[in-house]
């Protein structure tokens, strides 16, 4: 059985399609990037495998579970404890440091655990940055920041809606160094979304979407 | 329909309330933790227990029964008190042994490893317990029944008017219990607190002596107190000894905080509230254990769920506390400070001799109170005191030690109480010389009447250091 | 409550301050109105009733029949036990520069100590006496001024040494020391009223001896005289209620407002806890806790500014402080949680609602 199985997964926002009627899977292990023009669905269909919005009909089973019949407070639940999510924009609170944001995360999964949140820090070579906050950091940090506090409460599936979409390429290309090595080393599903043709090199799957529904799903042939 | 005894409504209704409220927290705890096959052995518990309180309506209705129950009552609180620390202190002990942690929504172990003894043996435990936590208290409570009906002479109905009390419990909990099912109270307990429970329902709820004492608190304070009066009070004897003329009654104020009701009621106030505080303690300050599993994350969620359940399982042990602080100043107010102070009936010396009745239309010496007397010689008043110790025989003594000013002494529960200092002294040690104990005198009963040496009085008056402190006679 | 909660919640204050400060003070402003109109309210009634111990008297003695009591009566009465002190009013008029004029007549020492307020002298000789401040600009007459007061046989000339304010009868009236009075009034060695000040508790067995002992005399209680001031402190106290409920609903709605701007800023942080995985009542615990927080600060704050809007009110209006009983800081406190927490629960519910993937996406 697949890790992620989508069946017939449609959207409305009002009488607007956001998603007309998706099916896909994808595998344990697998990086998926999904590509589109704005408004073509691509990060509502993320948001949906991710917990963060419920289909208006379809069935979406993430490790079995079939998350869009769960309530309300068990979704919170799966959101903790199987996702990590990495917005365009960081969304780090501004009035906690580096090292509080991560803590965060793990207050709301159990309990905060400083030497851990040091630990998810140095793992995205932030050691020297634990104290500042936000606002004393450049984009790229931020960006890293957010990875650590997607990965410290060690989800099975890492979300990514344009993670370098307000970074220049010198950092991108660092973000996705950070990911490809995460990636190979601890086996993380991976599904991003980009506009970036750059970035979607990066990874094993491109899913290509238009007006809410796939146009065309292949490998990435390195 | 001859009247209810109000009394006797009481302690049906206490005695029904603690069963209630024993069983839906003992019945929570097994439906939380998956234990269900204890209810059975509490049952038969509970059915023992009351074959028990039946059978000992055939006991002899005296004094000594209602001390022994009394006694034993106050023993299965202690036994219950010390279980719950020794319970604790196994738990602490403990450590993780499988955890199978997995996906969200699923249960997490046990904090508590339940030691492997057969499930028959830990039933046995359970109805052994359950007896030795009812019994006693049950058996208190019929003989109070019996001596009701006794005293008010309205035969039955002591037990009738009981028997609603224990209706009228009966049905606020089955009503409670049917309508909001409040089984998740279970989670607030685990093996320790759950004794600690038992005991507090004991201190709360079991009267060792009289109708008026609803709960233990009173022995309890009472015995403790005896306990640290006694203790400093032969240290200071141990180091006193031979005697101590030479101290100045400031000393001995100072000296008196010590052997005081405030202080005695201090430290065993401090005694008792030791198993709640380890409890706290242990809640919330123990190191938690490190659990090996998959990730880190994981193993920071089982930690989260101890502490969680920790400190959920320190909440009644906190509401303990307060309750025990409440109820102990509250108490102290009303019953500690509460003294007998007998006004002293003159008496003549007669050739030497006084002599005063055993017994007279106004009077007993013998009934157990406080009897105080006052005698005119030479132009100098003396006091004197007599009280019934608990063997049956009289003490005499006079109405002053040999340390403080001669201000006298009043009766509270089961000591005399030196009005100077406060210190409490037992009245079973009167006729001990030396210390705060009331000098003691040499009598004889002769004839119906306590005859004492006026020589000996006035002998024994001139050891007092009278005369530095203030010298008020009354 | 899990570990950590305190140090997020410590830092979500410490660094944002400013708005804590504002949200707090919008509570401080209504509590200290609050509690200043209630403290005023229990400080007057407890002042009304201070100003009636300071007039001294709680029973009256009026004669039954005719103007007059003998002298004798104040006598009579002074002699009951459980009596502390008895002072003889006489009550007359007087004509003064063609309009009539009230005098009262009464043992001008005994006045001394009873909180009056005096501008200008207390009488020392005959022929002296004190005006009721209203007279002074009815008449047009200043400390000095000669009068003379028609009456008895013969009448009299006096001076006025001050003037007194008490806020009743006595501001319009004359009041002269007690010989005087009589050649005024021409009523020699009578009272018109005995005031009777008994010890309080007994005052209905005094007043029963008194009946009993002087048959041409009647005694009331004062308690049947201060009924109209009751009245007009009770038509005092329901104005203040309604004031206060208007308030605190103008309150409630500022707050509000205050706290939805602090709410709405932190959407953001909102829909990031959502995706972090909180759910709705962890994210509740630490609007619910800032809340709580916010209203007991302006609770206390409010308090203690109320208590200042109270005294600098009273003496204006009083001319001396009141007294403000304590148990307004409680109700000051709770007065301030229901504020803020109210306050806060429906922009903390509305942003709950708040879909975290529209909010995040931020475009």
């Amino acid at each position: 059985m697949s890790f992620i199985i989508l069946k017939n997964i449609v959207k409305e926002y009002g009488p607007a399609h956001a998603l007309r009627g998706v099916s896909m899977e994808i595998q344990k292990g697998q990086w998926v990037n999904i590509m589109g023009p704005s408004g073509s669905g691509k990060s509502t269909l993320l948001n949906i495998i991710g917990g963060l919005d419920t289909p208006t009909s379809g069935e979406v089973f993430v490790e079995g579970i079939k998350i869009n019949a769960l309530s309300e407070d068990d979704l919170a639940c799966f959101r903790r404890e199987k996702t990590g999510f990495v917005f365009q924009q960081s969304h780090l609170v501004p009035y906690l440091d580096a090292v509080e944001n991560v803590m965060l995360a793990q207050y709301f999964h159990s309990m905060a655990d400083e030497e851990e949140a040091v630990g998810a820090l140095t793992r995205v070579g932030l050691e020297h940055r634990l104290k500042h906050r936000p606002s004393q950091l450049s984009g790229g940090e931020q960006q890293r920041i957010c990875i650590a506090r997607a990965l410290t409460n060690d989800p099975v599936l890492l979300l990514a809606d344009e993670p370098t979409g307000n970074l220049d390429r010198e950092n991108t290309k660092m973000i996705l160094e950070l990911l490809k090595k995460l990636h190979s080393e601890e086996h993380f599903t991976i599904i991003l979304v980009t506009h970036d043709p750059f970035v979607s090199q990066w990874g094993e799957r491109v899913l290509m979407m238009e007006d809410g529904s796939i146009k065309s799903d292949a490998p990435i042939n390195p | 329909m001859p009247p209810l005894i109000h009394e006797a409504l009481l302690i049906g209704f206490k005695e029904a309330a603690k069963a209630g409220l024993v069983w839906l927290v003992f019945y929570s705890y097994l439906v939380v933790n998956d234990r269900k096959n204890f209810v059975k052995p509490f049952y038969m518990g509970l059915l023992v227990s009351f074959l028990i309180v039946f059978m000992s309506q055939f006991l002899p209705s005296d004094i000594v029964t209602k001390e022994n129950a009394g006694n034993i009552i106050s023993m299965s609180f202690a036994l219950f008190l010390i279980m719950s620390g020794a319970a604790l202190f196994h738990v602490s002990g403990t450590n993780m042994l499988s955890i199978s942690a997995s996906g969200y929504g699923s249960t997490l172990p046990e904090e508590t490893q339940v030691p492997s003894l057969k499930p028959a043996a830990w039933g046995i435990i359970v109805l052994l317990f359950t007896v030795i936590f009812f019994a006693p208290d049950g058996m208190g409570s019929l003989l109070q029944l019996r001596e009701l009906s006794y005293i008010k002479g309205r035969g039955s109905m002591s037990y009738i008017s009981a028997l609603i009390g224990v209706a009228v419990v009966a049905a606020v909990l089955f009503t409670v219990v049917g309508l909001y099912k409040p089984y998740k109270i279970g989670g607030f307990f685990d093996v320790p607190q759950l004794l600690l429970f038992l005991a507090m329902v004991k201190l709360f709820g079991s009267g060792a002596k009289e109708f008026a004492e609803l709960s233990l608190l009173p022995s309890v304070q009472r015995g403790f107190m005896k306990f640290a009066h006694d203790f400093v009070h032969q240290v200071f004897l141990f180091l006193m000894v031979p005697d101590h003329p030479l101290l100045k009654a400031t000393f001995w104020n100072f000296i008196g905080i010590f052997f005081g009701p405030d202080f005695a009621s201090l430290v065993s106030l401090i005694i008792l509230l030791l198993f709640p505080f380890m409890f706290l303690y242990h809640s919330l300050r123990e190191t938690l254990p490190e659990p090996e599993t998959r990730s880190v994350a994981e193993g920071r969620k089982i930690k989260a769920f101890i502490l969680s359940g920790r400190r959920k399982r320190a909440l009644p042990v906190a509401c303990f506390i307060v309750l025990i602080l409440i109820a102990w100043f509250s108490r102290s107010e009303e019953t500690i400070m509460q003294m007998y102070l007998p006004k002293p009936i003159p008496v003549v010396a007669d050739r030497g001799v006084v002599m005063i009745p055993v017994r007279d239309p106004t009077m007993n010496v013998m009934d157990g109170s406080l009897h105080k007397f006052s005698v005119s010689y030479e132009g100098r008043q003396y006091r004197l005191i007599l009280i019934k110790k608990w063997d049956n025989t009289l003490a005499a003594a006079l109405d002053a030690c040999e340390m403080c000013p001669p201000e006298g002494y009043g009766l509270r529960d089961d000591h005399v109480v030196c009005i100077y200092c406060g210190t409490p002294i037992p009245v079973n040690t009167l006729g001990l010389p030396g210390g705060c104990n009331p000098i003691p005198l040499a009598f004889t009963i002769e004839g119906g009447f306590v005859k004492i040496e006026i020589h000996d009085i006035v002998k024994k008056w001139g050891f007092i250091k009278p005369l530095q402190g203030k010298e008020s006679m009354h | 409550m899990r570990s950590g909660f305190y140090l997020f919640f410590k830092k979500s204050v410490s660094r944002r301050k400013g708005r804590i400060v504002i949200a707090a003070l919008s509570v401080t402003l209504s509590v200290a109105m609050v509690s200043g109109i209630i403290g005023m309210t229990a400080g007057v009634g407890a002042k009304l009733g201070e100003e009636l111990r300071a007039y001294g008297a709680n029973i009256i003695v009026s004669p039954r029949e005719g103007n007059y009591l003998a002298q004798d009566v104040a006598e009579k009465v002074s002699r009951i036990d459980s009596v502390r002190g008895v002072s003889g009013q006489i009550f007359g008029t007087s004509v003064f520069r063609g309009q009539p004029i009230e005098i009262i007549g009464l043992d001008i020492a005994k006045l001394k100590d009873r909180g009056w307020r005096l501008q200008g002298k207390w009488p020392q000789n005959n022929g002296e006496i004190l005006a009721g401040t209203d007279l002074r600009s009815q008449f047009k007459i200043d400390i000095g001024a000669k009068m003379h007061l028609p009456g008895g046989d013969i009448g009299g000339d006096f001076v006025i040494t001050g003037f007194i304010e008490r806020g009743g009868t006595e501001d319009s009236a004359l009041i002269l020391d007690m010989p005087d009075a009589w050649t005024v009034t021409g009523a020699d060695r009578q009272f018109s009223a005995v005031l009777v000040r008994a010890e309080a508790g007994r005052l209905d067995e005094v007043v029963q001896q008194i009946r009993r002992m002087i048959p041409q005399a009647e005694a009331k209680t004062f308690r049947q005289i201060a009924v109209a001031e009751e009245s007009l402190l009770r038509k005092i106290q329901l104005l203040m209620v309604i004031v206060t409920v208007v308030i605190l609903c103008a309150a409630v709605i500022s707050v509000a407002a205050t706290m939805g701007a602090n709410v709405l800023e932190r959407r953001e942080e909102i829909g990031l806890m959502k995706a972090l995985g909180a759910t709705k009542a962890q994210i509740n615990i630490f609007y619910r806790a800032e809340a709580i927080l916010t209203g007991l600060t302006g609770g206390v704050a409010g308090f203690i500014s109320g208590y200042f809007f109270t005294q600098a009110v009273s003496k204006g209006a009083f001319g001396s402080y009141v007294p403000v009983p304590f148990y307004i800081f409680f109700i000051s406190l709770l007065f301030g949680l229901v504020i803020s927490v109210t306050a806060s629960y429906l922009p903390v519910r509305n942003a709950l609602k708040y879909n975290p993937a529209v909010i995040l996406r931020g475009e």
